[in-house]
């Protein structure tokens, strides 16, 4: 496929001028019919007192010459009228049309050998009847490997640089970027008001086997709930000394964000959705996650990103939906044109949440304002775990 | 009929007239469209500015006779 650089500000600045302009030849079309109204009849008032005086002469050269420039008048109107007017409006239209083609090549489209094959692999996935099939295959493979057993969260040095002071979505998806393997970051956001609020950063999948945040547990995670990844990223929350009550905003690509919702739906770890929780998880952001299937309550702010082009959000066999205190941010390819571009963060979900479509957008903008306790102020340094199998030493 | 008023701002039309229909093609061009959207566009600008740079000449054309043949 060709990529093509297309200036948007100069077409929507150039729709502008085309429009201006149309209406300025418009006004003095108008005004050119006016002149030459008056001129006509000044003409033929003058003729008039020349036939007076010289009945039977042939029109002089310069009643002629007042004739043809009247003619000439009249042509340049009927030009503008009926040719010039109809070709502004059709350049409004190539305008139009090419900032619509733009919209739709930001949309899905299937027409390459490798999109077609994400359509369709999409299109059996969130098919009536494929999702109980997607859904009981899932089961039986994470029921047959097991509970991959516990893990817990070992402290390790972090980048001393922590996030800016007004924090984007897009940096905390960055942020998300730079995690090692099985890596959790917590950052604590000072609140004047009371209680620190805390941001949790999870990485995605890595490996088919073994990890905390392998294939294996993600299936486990996405069909049951509980998986080792939750319970290790549960470990990092409380070796961060995160205290019970604390408002907490968890931000996960892929697996990350499977275990972000399933933390967010768990009744022992979200206060928000049954008495006795942790902690209180207010907003979640989820990056290349599936998105149905739990039970998060609405008080629980969740903003998901799903690219059309990865197969991984549609994995709980369902489409995505919007409601509920949830908004699903969905977009095109973006012309990345093989699968795993299309599920990470650097090639997909970043450049997403940096376009000004993202940022514009109503349910994001609702989604940002209210997380403001969470984006409008200074965070301290990060603290940086890493998950790993196994129950961790005593205390 | 205030005639000099007239022809001065008949030929104020013709050369702002002019003017527009010379823009037309540039900004088009300026711009970065799509191959094929943008040569579309691109020729349709440009026709369009010959025929209003035409026009504008027929307008200017008119104020030439007419000096002639209204003087005063």
């Amino acid at each position: 496929m060709t990529q093509v650089r297309v200036d948007v500000d100069g077409l929507v600045e150039l729709r502008s001028w085309y429009q201006a302009t149309h209406s300025e030849l418009l006004e003095t079309t108008v005004e050119l019919g006016r002149i030459q109204r008056q001129l006509s009849l000044e003409v033929q008032h003058r003729a008039m007192e020349g036939v007076q005086k010289k009945p039977h002469f042939p029109p002089t050269k310069q009643e002629n010459f007042a004739y043809d420039s009247i003619q000439l008048l009249h042509h340049a109107i009927k030009d503008l009228f009926f040719e010039v007017s109809p070709v502004c409006t059709a350049l409004v239209g190539d305008v139009d049309n090419q900032l619509q083609a733009l919209k739709k090549a930001d949309e899905p489209s299937y027409n390459n050998p490798l999109d077609l094959q994400v359509g369709a692999l999409k299109t059996l996935l969130v098919a009536p009847g494929s999702g109980l099939l997607v859904d009981l295959m899932g089961k039986w493979i994470a029921g047959r490997l097991g509970y991959q057993g516990p893990a817990y969260a070992r402290p390790i040095s972090a980048p001393p640089a922590g996030l800016s002071a007004h924090p984007t979505i897009a940096e905390l998806l960055v942020r998300t970027g730079t995690l090692g393997n099985a890596e959790v970051e917590v950052i604590k956001v000072p609140n004047q008001q009371g209680t620190p609020r805390y941001i949790v950063l999870i990485r995605g999948i890595a490996g088919l086997f073994g990890g905390p945040n392998s294939m294996v547990d993600a299936i486990r995670g996405t069909k049951f709930g509980s998986s080792a990844h939750s319970c290790g990223v549960l470990s990092a929350m409380r070796a961060a000394k995160i205290p019970p009550g604390a408002e907490v905003m968890l931000v996960g690509h892929s697996q990350g964000g499977i275990t972000a919702r399933n933390l967010a739906a768990d009744k022992k770890v979200n206060s928000l959705n049954g008495e006795g929780g942790y902690v209180r998880i207010t907003h979640v952001v989820t990056a290349g996650s599936p998105t149905a299937g739990k039970h998060i309550p609405p008080e629980t702010r969740v903003l998901a990103l799903e690219n059309e082009g990865d197969v991984i959000p549609d994995l709980d066999g369902e489409n995505a939906r919007s409601g509920r205190g949830q908004y699903v941010y969905q977009f095109g390819h973006l012309g990345t044109l093989n699968l795993d571009a299309a599920h990470e963060l650097s090639s997909s979900y970043i450049p997403a949440a940096q376009r000004e479509r993202f940022t514009d957008d109503p349910g994001v903008r609702r989604f940002v304002s209210s997380a403001d306790g969470y984006l409008d102020h200074s965070s301290q340094p990060p603290e940086r775990f890493l998950l790993q199998r196994g129950v961790g030493p005593t205390p | 009929m205030n005639i000099p008023a007239v022809l001065a701002r008949l030929e104020e039309i013709s050369a702002r007239i002019k003017k527009l229909g010379a823009e037309y093609a540039l900004r088009t061009e300026r711009v970065q469209w799509q191959c094929g959207r943008g040569k579309r566009a691109r020729e349709r600008a440009r026709w369009l500015s010959r025929l209003v740079q035409s026009t504008a000449g027929e307008t200017s054309k008119a104020v030439a006779l007419l000096r002639i043949a209204l003087p005063g």
